[in-house]
């Protein structure tokens, strides 16, 4: 066709737990997303890894013919642009790498595996998105919950903020395996099930303040299917039904046959199957609340990636997303009782000399905000002790999760963390070693830069309000505002500075 | 409920052969013109032919003893019940041809004359064109001269005997051999291509003819040479042919049909016909050979096969003797000038089919075909005719590059042969052919482009409640809408995303598709109304639909009227719900309407609070339909189609003329007129469809219509 198209088509897939999922959709220069088609194949990925540690290489010859299936859809619309995301199942399975070679070699596509962070970020901004209208999540307390085939992402807002998230390896799929159908009669499979359900959710709500929820927004297939069943009227997006009445429906099919369920309401039998177990989280998360209300959007992981692919087509900011980011770090900081003031004081400077010297480093946006995420970080270890605080802060970095964050990006995190104080990380440090080239030399350039806006605010009063960094031939000379005398600051800088000025070959000091 | 559904149901079987009575009454009908009354009449015959075929086949076999025993009472007497009431049919069938309909014609010089009749001059042309035209395709067969035939029915396959054609006219003829008077018999089957009534010269502005059978009975002699002919009967054997191939094996499924139908000789005897006239000889030799069930063999007075009257219908002439024609009108929305998707964008459009043109349906599909911006082109078929333009379109469009995929129910009774011929050639042009889905018959009726429009991609779909086959298109009373509604767009993609077997179907926002959530929802919708419904508000159900069957759903209404919701139901043929039965369905009113066309739509209508919703679709309130087809029930959103809508409902209740009411003993009677005018829904309807067409080609006449430059080129 001559004329040039406003809008361009693009695809989502999503290899899941129980099943592959496609979304095809039309983006205007707007960023306004449309979405053209669903698809839906059901795959025992998860049961495959969680039962064997690993996709068997039948189910693997099943996600390609999917994908073959898929490809004609992709065709018929000319699609340029594809994205395509694992999640737990794939990225717990052994031979996940052989599965993402084949997926490469026969279908030209590169499928990034997706930590549980970077899930709940996807889904938080594609659930606030479409709640936006409806409903004010700057006041109250919210809960998100997307029960999924291997896991359940729980996203925990207060006051419009994250405040916490948790991610319970427990999800429809994983639930028949834990309890699985052939323990018991009906009735006992279905009684030793809600007790794992409700105890998995009791140690949730011991580390999580879900007695205040007054919001509960639950996303995920099943759910959705809730919602439809409940409104013969099928309202399109968003539904709400009263915690009694979502009740009600659970105890009502809980005690069900797979079989049962599929013809009574009218269910396709694969995820009859997982039909129950899914609501049975949902459930006892729900009476953990003091909610009246479910939420159910539409919304998923495809939505929020859309919105990914929306922002990129259409050229429009992250910022929103960046903020996030940084807002979850500072509530994990919290969690650990850290120095907020000196953390954020630390992280302005670092952020100030990273944005000055941006000629000398070369890094981006995304390098940016992982820098002040480490800053914001970087002393959390004191929770346990100040003596190796930087070791204390890399192991409770690697247990907890940065909202937002990609898994080898929270590791460059933590590596920053780790060696924020002294010495040049080796290839001996575990936690190096195990980053590629690219990503050790961020680190370096990282950390070169924490240490300077660290020892910038040695004493921790927050004293300096702007670093300026001047230029003579190829030295840089640090000059602060206001002009106050940093003794302690002074005391330390050379040695600070030594690994910046290795890394960087620029000789620095203070004026 | 203090009492139980089974006791508040009337049997299927017996429902449809009273439906079946319906269309003789039309037959019988004076008000009907004569030829169109033998119309009926053929439709009566090729109608209880296809019901011996499959249901009178099903329900002889429950009434066989089996591996497990003796059959049950239940069947044994429901069998005996539908061959009683088949015979009391037959025998009006007979009567009405015999005494009413074969004088009439006479009087109009329409006349079939009886060997005894037969001039000696017409005997010899008859004879002659016997010689030159029909002896070449006849075949005569001698029997195994066993003393008695025996009783064997396996013997019926083997090799000596032959198989007798299902359905197919034949003459058993006893023969002698003249040296030693040794009897034997013989067979002569007239092939279904041979013309049933033979003309013969006749006097000016009449017609007669002889029957096909009389005159091969008058020369059987050179037929069997070497003997001589003693004795002869026509009969007419049905055989059961309730497909069943096995659809767990989809691979050779497509020959497995194939051959399934080359073999139709195979079935079992379900009925056997013959003529009244036949000597006791003949009987018993036909009774022990083909051993049809008790209260199959049905005696006629009448020529048999009256299906073969169709023929007679349509004689050339005489057209005064058949309805005047009513040729479809054109839809006033969608002027041939103008692009279908253009029209189409500004607003949803209903179709009425047969008062309006089928032409728009197939043009939507030919200019989709052509259109560069088309990306992908859906269609499902379920009965597709090899020279029918909507297939011309889709080869074209593959040839064109788009993708196209076809999906073809393979499984459409009696019409396989033309479906396969059919596929194989949109496969040949690059479609992507589907031939249905394992166990799931394809039942829905729609056709899907997906369009790069300028602005954005855009679903443009037609739904229909008939099938794209532009004969039954004339003859069916169906419903269809075009619109590119995002949300039922999406949903059909979805729909042929599963049925390719590329995506099992989620949820879905508008549609209701069996087998998956149609049943739940009509029953949920039908529960709603029950519940919204109060004294000062009562609520109200209107269904227009084919048959009513599944006992889920009368349960539904039986609740529904016992909470005080009007039902209003209009049901053509099988009713299996008992009306007006005090404390169960006293709010319930069932109409059937049987007319010049087909009633074949259905319409779904709540009044939901006094928010009405209204559906259309392709599903009958049969557990068939319900939950093993895939089926598709829609929504009509926009307002004035809806209203629309109701004033067509208004006007199928409102019918005085052609429909009739069931009773609580099961009986049908006609709504009287009394003292309202006379009312015809079908002929209202095709006046409306050309008043509306008039109008809308003198407003265009008229109208200054300058062309705009953003008027898209199609």
């Amino acid at each position: 066709m001559s004329e040039a198209n406003p809008s361009q088509v693009v695809a989502v897939i999503d290899i899941g737990s129980s099943a592959v999922r496609m979304s095809v959709a039309e983006i205007d220069l707007q960023g306004s997303v449309r979405v053209l088609e669903q698809l839906e194949q059901p795959l025992e990925l998860g049961r495959d890894v969680f039962r064997r540690g690993q996709v068997r290489r039948k189910t693997l010859a099943r996600l390609l013919a999917v994908l073959s299936d898929f490809q004609r859809v992709l065709a018929a619309y000319s699609v340029q642009r594809v994205r395509a995301v694992g999640t737990s199942a794939l990225r717990e399975a052994a031979n996940r790498e052989v599965v993402l070679d084949q997926l490469h070699l026969r279908h030209g596509l590169d499928v990034e595996i997706i930590g549980p962070a970077f899930e709940k970020q996807l889904l938080f901004l594609a659930v606030r998105d479409e709640l936006s209208d409806a409903y004010d999540l700057s006041t109250g307390s919210c809960l998100i919950v997307e029960v999924g085939g291997g896991s359940t992402e729980i996203t925990l807002l207060q006051q419009g903020e994250i405040s916490a998230t948790h991610t319970l390896p427990m999800g429809s799929v994983r639930l028949q395996e834990i309890v699985p159908a052939e323990s018991g009669s009906p009735s006992d499979v279905l009684r030793l099930r809600r007790r794992h359900v409700r105890q998995a959710v009791a140690r949730v709500a011991d580390g999580m303040d879900l007695a205040d929820v007054d919001l509960f927004v639950a996303v995920g297939g099943e759910v959705r299917f809730v919602a439809h069943q409940a409104q013969p009227d099928r309202p399109e997006g968003l539904s709400v039904m009263s915690a009694g009445d979502f009740a009600t429906f659970v105890r009502e099919v809980r005690s069900g046959s797979p079989d049962r369920i599929a013809s009574k309401l009218g269910m396709p039998w694969p995820k009859a199957e997982a039909f129950v177990p899914a609501l049975l989280v949902y459930h006892y998360l729900l009476k953990q609340t003091r909610a009246e209300r479910v939420v159910i959007p539409t919304a998923s992981v495809r939505t929020g990636i859309l919105k990914e692919l929306a922002a990129e087509v259409s050229g429009l900011g992250t910022g929103a997303l960046h903020s996030l980011v940084r807002t979850s770090a500072v509530h994990l900081g919290r969690r650990f009782h850290f120095d907020e003031q000196h953390a954020l004081q630390v992280a302005k400077l670092s952020l100030s000399l990273f944005d000055q010297l941006e000629a000398m480093h070369g890094l981006g946006p995304r390098e940016r905000l992982l820098l002040e995420c480490a800053a914001i970080l970087h002393d959390i270890g004191t929770f346990i002790h100040h003596k190796d605080h930087d070791r204390h802060g890399e192991y409770l970095l690697q247990a907890s999760e940065v909202f937002g964050l990609g898994r080898r990006e929270h590791n460059v995190v933590s590596t920053v963390v780790r060696h924020h104080r002294a010495g040049a990380p080796s290839g001996d440090d575990p936690g190096f070693a195990t980053l590629s080239r690219e990503e050790r030399l961020l680190v370096l350039r990282l950390v070169g830069l924490l240490r300077l806006g660290d020892v910038l605010d040695r004493t921790g009063q927050a004293v300096v309000d702007e670093v300026i960094v001047e230029r003579e031939g190829k030295r840089l000379r640090l000059r602060i505002r206001p002009a106050v005398d940093l003794y302690y600051e002074r005391a330390a800088f050379s040695e600070k500075a030594m690994l910046f000025e290795d890394i960087f070959g620029a000789p620095v000091e203070l004026a | 409920m203090g009492w139980k559904i089974k006791d508040y149901m009337f049997d299927r079987e017996l429902s449809w052969l009273d439906f079946n009575l319906r269309v003789l009454e039309e037959a019988r009908d004076p008000n009907n013109p004569l030829l169109e009354r033998v119309r009926f009449l053929a439709i009566t015959d090729s109608n209880l032919d296809e019901f011996c075929m499959v249901r009178v086949d099903r329900a002889q076999r429950e009434a066989l003893p089996d591996v497990h025993g003796p059959p049950s009472l239940a069947a044994t007497e429901r069998i005996q019940e539908i061959h009683d009431a088949i015979h009391a049919m037959v025998e009006d069938q007979a009567a009405t041809w015999r005494e009413v309909l074969e004088p009439a014609l006479a009087e109009q010089g329409i006349e079939i004359l009886p060997p005894p009749r037969w001039s000696t001059a017409q005997r010899e042309a008859l004879d002659d064109r016997f010689h030159t035209n029909i002896f070449p395709l006849l075949t005569p067969l001698a029997l195994p001269t066993q003393a008695s035939p025996c009783t064997d029915r396996s013997l019926e396959g083997c090799v000596d005997w032959p198989r007798v054609a299902h359905q197919t006219l034949t003459l058993l003829v006893a023969l002698e051999a003249p040296q030693d008077g040794g009897r034997r018999h013989g067979l002569v089957q007239l092939v279904g291509s041979l013309p049933r009534f033979m003309p013969m010269a006749s006097p000016e502005g009449a017609w007669c003819a002889a029957l096909l059978e009389e005159v091969v009975r008058a020369n059987l002699g050179s037929l069997f040479e070497g003997h001589r002919v003693v004795d002869s009967a026509a009969f007419r054997l049905t055989r059961g042919a309730d497909l069943a191939v096995d659809e767990e094996l989809d691979a050779g499924f497509l020959e497995a049909m194939q051959e399934m139908l080359l073999d139709r000789g195979e079935g079992r005897t379900v009925r056997l016909e013959l003529e009244q006239g036949a000597s006791p000889e003949l009987r018993d030799f036909l009774l022990d050979w083909l051993a049809p069930t008790p209260g199959a063999l049905f005696l006629r007075d009448v020529p048999l096969g009256l299906r073969a009257w169709f023929g007679l219908a349509d004689l050339p002439g005489f057209d005064g003797l058949r309805f005047p024609p009513q040729p479809p009108q054109a839809v006033p929305e969608l002027p041939a000038s103008e692009s279908v998707f253009d029209v189409i964008r500004e607003g949803d459009v209903l179709l009425q089919h047969p008062y309006q043109d089928f032409e728009p349906v197939a043009r939507f599909l030919q200019q989709a075909a052509d259109d560069p911006r088309v990306l992908a082109i859906k269609q499902t078929m379920y009965r597709g005719t090899p020279d029918s333009s909507v297939a011309g379109a889709l080869e074209r469009a593959a040839t064109n590059g788009k993708q196209v995929t076809a999906l073809v129910e393979v499984k459409a009774r009696f019409d396989e042969s033309n479906n396969i011929h059919w596929a194989r050639r949109l496969e040949r042009a690059g479609v992507q052919v589907i031939y249905g889905v394992a166990n799931l018959k394809t039942h829905c009726k729609t056709a899907l482009v997906v369009r790069r429009d300028p602005d954005r991609i855009r679903r443009y779909f037609h739904l229909g409640t008939g099938n794209y086959n532009e004969k039954t298109a004339r003859i069916y009373s169906d419903l269809g809408l075009m619109s590119c509604d995002d949300a039922l767009g999406s949903d059909l993609s979805a729909v042929f995303n599963a049925l390719s077997g590329w995506s099992q179907p989620a949820g879905w926002n508008k549609l209701l598709v069996g087998p998956t959530d149609l049943k739940p929802r009509i029953l949920s919708f039908i529960e709603r109304e029950a519940q919204k419904s109060t004294p000062e508000n009562p609520g109200h159900i209107r269904a227009k639909i084919n048959a009513l069957i599944d006992r889920d759903v009368i349960k539904a209404l039986y609740k529904a009227s016992c909470a005080g919701v009007r039902i209003d139901l209009n049901v053509r043929g099988i009713c299996c719900l008992q009306p007006g039965v005090p404390g169960v369905s006293e709010n319930i009113r069932v109409i059937s309407i049987v007319g010049r066309y087909l009633e074949h739509a259905r319409i779904f209508w709540f009044h939901n609070g006094g928010q009405p919703q209204v559906y259309l679709g392709s599903a009958d309130w049969m557990t068939r339909n319900l939950e093993r087809r895939v089926e598709v029930v829609f929504p009509v959103q926009s307002e004035p189609l809806r209203l629309e809508l109701e004033r067509i409902l208004d006007a199928y209740f409102s019918d005085n003329v052609k429909a009739r009411e069931l009773g609580e003993d099961g009986g049908w009677s006609r709504v009287q007129p009394g003292d309202g005018k006379p009312f015809e829904a079908q002929a209202w309807l095709y006046r409306r469809a050309r008043k509306r067409a008039r109008e809308a080609e003198e407003r265009r006449a008229r109208e200054f219509r300058p062309r705009k430059s953003g008027d898209e080129k199609r």
